[in-house]
């Protein structure tokens, strides 16, 4: 009988943890999942879509966002949309892949933040929201540490080769994920002077080559 | 046997029955949306205030047509032609109008009109460059339309073009206008004349021809050139759309499924490029904005998609989203209704498609298609007094 009820208890434990193992997973994200972003100059202090200024002749100085190109006076805010993984699970593993096209400049790198301030419609340089009130950033461009974006960066990525480069993001992930954080995704800058870095468009046809890969599982054994 | 030959007469006659119901079923139209007949529309207008609907015709009949509105919104039986605006030299010059549009507070009525210029060296040719202009201006005044000039002439303007775009801000402060000559070595450029409270344009400051004097200061006088600024180059253009959401900001389609914005207050940032996945990449782009939400919609000529995008003062902001829907080929600016739920409805051949939105201005909704007696549907027009959808026909009786 005692056999009986071990062998049952048993049976039931491993059907519980298969299924919890099942519901470990990893999802991956791409551009075409964001839910927000803008590309931030501070020579345009209204625009959303501030992301280079490449061309010539008649289009030379044009603003768009078929490439960005980050430099000092230029940054890019992204927010995934991280509706599919759900609650009650917690992030073991995630990674920011970022694809490099060029650079310009010596010893280039780019910094990733985690923001910290609210923004949305009408973020521009100068604001962070604009509806009934505009609300400014602490200080333009997003750049108050400790208030628009985190005091430390999430990464500091050094280039060497074009290509991509993969970020780990696990800690951001799980700030957002427990609530410990608002999500208000990244923000890419580069701090230092006569350095630019080229990254394909994810707001046009290289969406698919910015990715964010998720690892969770549920938090805890039941 | 006798059964059979009842069966099949029976069949016959319900056929013939439901054939006849075919053909004399009137288009079902919901009440927001009144035809009216004009052939070859390309641009239609409302003026609310004083009930006013205008349409740039370039059919049989080649001129602006006006109707006054009832207290319903019915467009009156008969249209007024409007007289074009040509110069006394240019002879039997044929002049076309290719836009129409109200000042959104006072009884003034924009048209640009354009004329197949007459052969180099010929009288009429003279005439035609020196004096044609392709602004003219008319006000509603004692329940007659009434010009009052003509502005733009060919040193600034194109005067044979198929297409142009007019457009006012809110306010109605500046009239915007496409296509103009460029400044520097693009193509084309847009360019603006300030109103004044009546909705007139007004003079501004140009540089006297041959005026700098001996101490290097130049002399000024007052006329109706416009401001320019050139527009990046995308070869010909052959359609124009031009939304003005404030005084300085303006937006217009590109041939390419995106918009151009100008900032006419920043010159470091004077021309930024949006371009909306999804829209195809040849797509001519055509704009309205929405009159109440801060947003915008746009589609891609003969392309069955439609794009939202909200926007700031004037700038666009954050990701558009976009509607895809096979068989919507999309002829026609869209135009916004401030219906409930509201709606977005941009022409098509023989019919009107219409986009329902959420209550945050979202395409999250049905399409209804609206049949209407026409090839093609190029251009509809809104009234938010009478909320009804002008929609130009053909072959109305």
């Amino acid at each position: 009988m005692r056999t009986k009820r071990l062998l049952r208890a048993g049976l039931m434990g491993g059907l519980v943890l298969a299924g919890w193992l099942a519901e470990a997973r990893t999802i991956v994200l791409d551009a075409r999942q964001l839910e927000r972003a803008a590309g931030l100059e501070a020579s345009a202090p209204r625009h959303g879509w501030a992301m280079t200024r490449e061309g010539t002749h008649s289009w030379a100085n044009v603003i768009h966002a078929g490439l960005l190109d980050l430099t000092r006076g230029r940054c890019f805010l992204f927010a995934f949309s991280l509706a599919d993984i759900p609650k009650g699970h917690r992030i073991t593993h995630a990674e920011l892949v970022l694809p490099i096209s060029t650079w310009w400049g010596t010893e280039p790198r780019f910094y990733l933040w985690r923001v910290l301030a609210e923004w949305g419609h009408g973020v521009c340089w100068d604001y962070r929201l604009v509806g009934d009130k505009r609300l400014e950033w602490t200080r333009p461009g997003a750049a108050g540490m400790g208030s628009d974006r985190a005091a430390r960066p999430t990464a500091i990525v050094r280039l060497t080769e074009a290509g991509s480069v993969v970020i780990n993001v696990t800690e951001d992930l799980d700030l957002w994920q427990r609530g410990a954080a608002a999500q208000q995704g990244w923000l890419l800058s580069v701090e230092d002077p006569d350095v630019t870095i080229r990254f394909p468009s994810p707001l046009y046809n290289e969406a698919s080559s910015w990715k964010l890969r998720i690892s969770f599982e549920p938090e805890a054994m039941p | 046997m006798m059964q059979k030959v009842q069966g099949i007469g029976l069949a016959l006659l319900l056929g013939a029955a439901g054939w006849l119901a075919a053909q004399e079923a009137p288009p079902v139209l919901p009440k927001e949306v009144k035809l009216f007949a004009a052939t070859g529309a390309v641009s239609v207008a409302v003026c609310d205030e004083q009930g006013l609907l205008a349409a740039a015709c370039r059919g049989a009949v080649s001129g602006v047509q006006l109707w006054k509105l009832d207290p319903d919104g019915v467009p009156s039986a008969e249209a007024v032609t409007l007289p074009p605006a040509v110069p006394a030299g240019a002879g039997a010059l044929q002049v076309g109008p290719l836009r129409v549009l109200f000042h959104p507070r006072q009884p003034v009525l924009y048209v640009w009109q354009g004329c197949v210029l007459p052969p180099q060296g010929a009288p009429e040719r003279q005439a035609a460059d020196a004096e044609f202009r392709c602004l003219v201006v008319y006000r509603w005044t004692n329940n007659a339309m009434e010009t009052v000039g003509s502005f733009v002439g060919g040193t600034h303007a194109f005067l044979h073009v198929g297409a142009a775009a007019l457009a006012v801000d809110p306010e109605g402060r500046r009239l915007f206008m496409a296509p103009l000559r460029p400044v520097g070595a693009t193509r084309t450029a847009i360019g603006w004349l300030d109103l004044d409270a009546e909705g007139l344009p007004k003079q501004t400051p140009v540089l006297k021809p041959g005026s700098l004097d001996n101490r290097g200061l130049e002399e000024f006088e007052m006329a109706w050139h416009p401001y320019r600024m050139d527009v990046p180059d995308f070869g010909d253009q052959p359609l124009w759309s031009l939304v003005a959401p404030s005084a300085t900001v303006l937006w217009s389609g590109t041939p390419n499924g995106g918009l151009f914005i100008f900032d006419t207050e920043n010159r470091r940032a004077a021309v930024a490029y949006c371009s909306v996945p999804g829209i195809k990449s040849s797509a001519w782009t055509m704009l309205a904005m929405d009159p109440i939400r801060p947003q915008f919609f746009g589609v891609g000529q003969y392309w069955p998609a439609i794009f939202r995008m909200a926007h700031a003062e004037g700038y666009p902001t954050l990701l558009p989203e976009t509607r895809y829907e096979e068989g919507a080929a999309c002829s026609s600016e869209p135009v916004v209704m401030t219906t409930e739920p509201p709606r977005v409805a941009v022409g098509g051949g023989r019919s009107v498609h219409a986009w329902t939105s959420d209550k945050n201005g979202r395409l999250g909704g049905e399409r209804l298609v609206w049949p209407v007696p026409s090839a093609e549907v190029r251009a509809m027009a809104w009234s938010v007094r009478f909320k009804t959808l002008y929609v130009p026909a053909e072959g109305l009786p």
